[in-house]
């Protein structure tokens, strides 16, 4: 009996550890957990609004906000700003207080931009046009032109680069009838003192001592600084009418603009030339932006 | 589900035995060079994961940190930073880039972190974060200085006087009844005081050099480059790198520069 039971039992069935073996009990399973796993990774992201979240911080940062980064560098900036003291010589207390400040800054910019507050907001709107503006032109300042590019700039703008020019003038004042006379005196090099006295003239008092030319400009107006700008030292204006009498400007000395050389001038013709390419660069990323853009005009706005 | 069994490893076992001894030295070359590169990365990454965690004042102490950082900013320092400051980090005062290996700080201390911002957010860059408190005012223009349009321009001889106010204060000869002038002209209407100091020493928080010593940003020092200072202002810059390098590049190329003023120092340590 012993030996038919052995003979018409089935072959002993492999255990489900048995990895050389296809096991139905361990693929239903491993399927189940899987799935399970899969289910309780999709609520969580669904119910924290974590996404493909990671749970790690990367060592660059000091939090991460909604998968959004705090800098460490940050970070300690921001320390040194608030209590002027380092990570190290902080108190856990200063640490704290800082980390909280910048997370909740990190979370209300992420709110504000859920609900949209540049669409409504000038100020918001503004700071977003001037941050774009911005990432714009770091292109253009982190590359440095070459020498060459440089002095190319400079010779194409020599007349810019040239020192102010300085002048001392005396506006001087005469009666109207005086006038001819005390032009013809003043051309004669006689002394200048001594022709306001004979003339019945005065100094106008309106520029004082050696000037810069843009400052003479405000003080004689354009008329007058026009009329005298070319004159050398010892020369004097025609008579020049104005409200207060007949004004004749005599010129002290004059040292007219000097171009700068390049070597000079180099500074600033790098931030000059920087400007320009900021300009360039801009007004391209507009025209592209326009392209792409969807921008429909009402009938009455597209004359 | 089919597992790896004894079979399959007697399988591969056979295949290999099949190939030749060429094409196996071959592979293992192959395997072997991958685990290194592997290896290498994982390393390296672990090494920058450790760098931008430590505290950027203490780094300087730490060799091992320094040897790993300083050959890598060393390379990004020549590619993003030479072509100012120069290869050797001696600056060019053509264009009022400072040298970088005298300890004289324009911004800041010289510590890591203070260097690390600069490279960070730059100076006068277009960035919030950039350091940008204030200009050098041209005062041979009709506003000297738009940020603060109360301020006037100066004359002619305004300039010279404070040119010789200058020299008295790095014990240079001049003209004392000018240098009064000028004194009074810098500690009242000019407003230098305001940024250099009323002693002219400066102040690193918002970048306004020490008018004391004998470093000079632009220039040589002569009167002539003082005045056309004094005239045409200044606004240097230096670009933001946070958008264009990684933070442990970023770590690294600060690390260079400390170095380029502190080699052979025993580096400061700030934990207490």
């Amino acid at each position: 009996m012993t030996v038919a039971k052995d003979i018409h039992s089935a072959p002993p069935q492999p255990g489900w550890r048995d990895m050389t073996h296809v096991s139905f009990a361990r693929s239903i399973w491993l399927f189940a957990i899987g799935a399970a796993i899969g289910l309780i990774l999709a609520g969580f992201a669904l119910f924290t609004a974590k996404g493909t979240s990671t749970l790690v911080v990367p060592p660059e940062d000091v939090a991460l906000v909604n998968q959004q980064p705090i800098a460490r560098s940050d970070f300690y900036l921001q320390l040194k700003t608030l209590y002027d003291t380092d990570y190290a010589h902080a108190t856990i207390e200063q640490r704290r207080t800082v980390l909280d400040q910048m997370i909740r800054e990190e979370l209300f910019v992420q709110r504000g931009k859920e609900l949209d507050e540049a669409s409504v907001d000038p100020d918001v709107r503004n700071a977003m046009v001037a941050a774009v503006e911005q990432s714009i032109a770091a292109d253009v300042l982190a590359s440095q032109p070459s020498d060459a590019t440089l002095l190319d700039y400079y010779n194409r703008h020599k007349d810019v680069y040239s020192s102010e020019g300085t002048l001392v003038v005396r506006d001087l004042v005469f009666p109207s009838a005086n006038a001819p006379a005390a032009e013809q005196a003043l051309k004669a090099h006689q002394n200048v003192d001594a022709v306001v006295s004979q003339f019945g003239g005065k100094d106008s008092g309106r520029v004082k001592g050696e000037e810069f030319y843009f400052a003479s400009r405000i003080h004689l107006g354009d008329l007058m600084f026009n009329a005298v700008r070319g004159l050398a030292a010892g020369q004097a204006t025609a008579p020049i009418q104005a409200p207060d009498g007949v004004h004749i400007l005599y010129m002290v000395n004059n040292r007219p603009p000097v171009a700068e050389s390049f070597d000079q001038a180099r500074a600033r013709v790098l931030s000059d030339y920087q400007k320009d390419a900021i300009a360039r660069v801009q007004a391209a990323d507009e025209r592209f932006l326009r392209k792409r853009a969807n921008v429909l005009i009402a009938g009455d706005m597209r004359q | 589900m089919v597992g790896v069994g004894g079979r399959d490893f007697a399988a591969l076992k056979a295949w290999i035995g099949r190939l030749s001894v060429r094409t196996r030295i071959a592979g293992a070359m192959v395997l072997g060079f991958g685990a290194i590169v592997l290896v290498g990365a994982i390393l390296d990454a672990q090494s920058q994961a450790r760098l931008v965690s430590l505290e950027p004042n203490n780094t300087p102490t730490d060799v091992a940190m320094m040897r790993f950082a300083l050959p890598r900013g060393r390379g990004l320092y020549q590619a993003h930073c030479a072509s100012c400051h120069g290869v050797e980090g001696r600056g060019r005062p053509a264009i009022g880039a400072p040298n970088l290996t005298d300890n004289d700080w324009l911004y800041g201390e010289g510590q890591v972190s203070d260097i690390e911002t600069v490279v960070q957010y730059g100076i006068r860059a277009p960035n919030g974060r950039t350091w940008r408190l204030a200009d050098m005012p041209a005062f041979a223009h009709r506003v000297p200085y738009p940020r603060e349009t109360a301020l006037q321009p100066l004359t002619p001889g305004d300039i010279r006087d404070v040119v010789q106010f200058l020299d008295i204060l790095r014990q240079q000869p001049a003209d004392p009844a000018a240098a009064l002038r000028g004194q009074a002209i810098f500690g009242n209407r000019g407003g230098c005081y305001d940024c250099h100091g009323r002693d002219g020493r400066g102040d690193a928080a918002i970048g306004a050099p020490n008018l004391t010593d004998s470093i000079w940003l632009y220039g040589d020092g002569s009167d002539a480059w003082i005045a056309d200072t004094i005239a045409n202002g200044l606004a240097g810059t230096c670009p933001a790198w946070f958008d264009r390098l990684s933070p442990a590049q970023i770590r690294e190329i600060s690390l260079y520069v400390y170095s380029l003023s502190h080699s052979g120092e025993q580096p400061k340590q700030s934990v207490p």
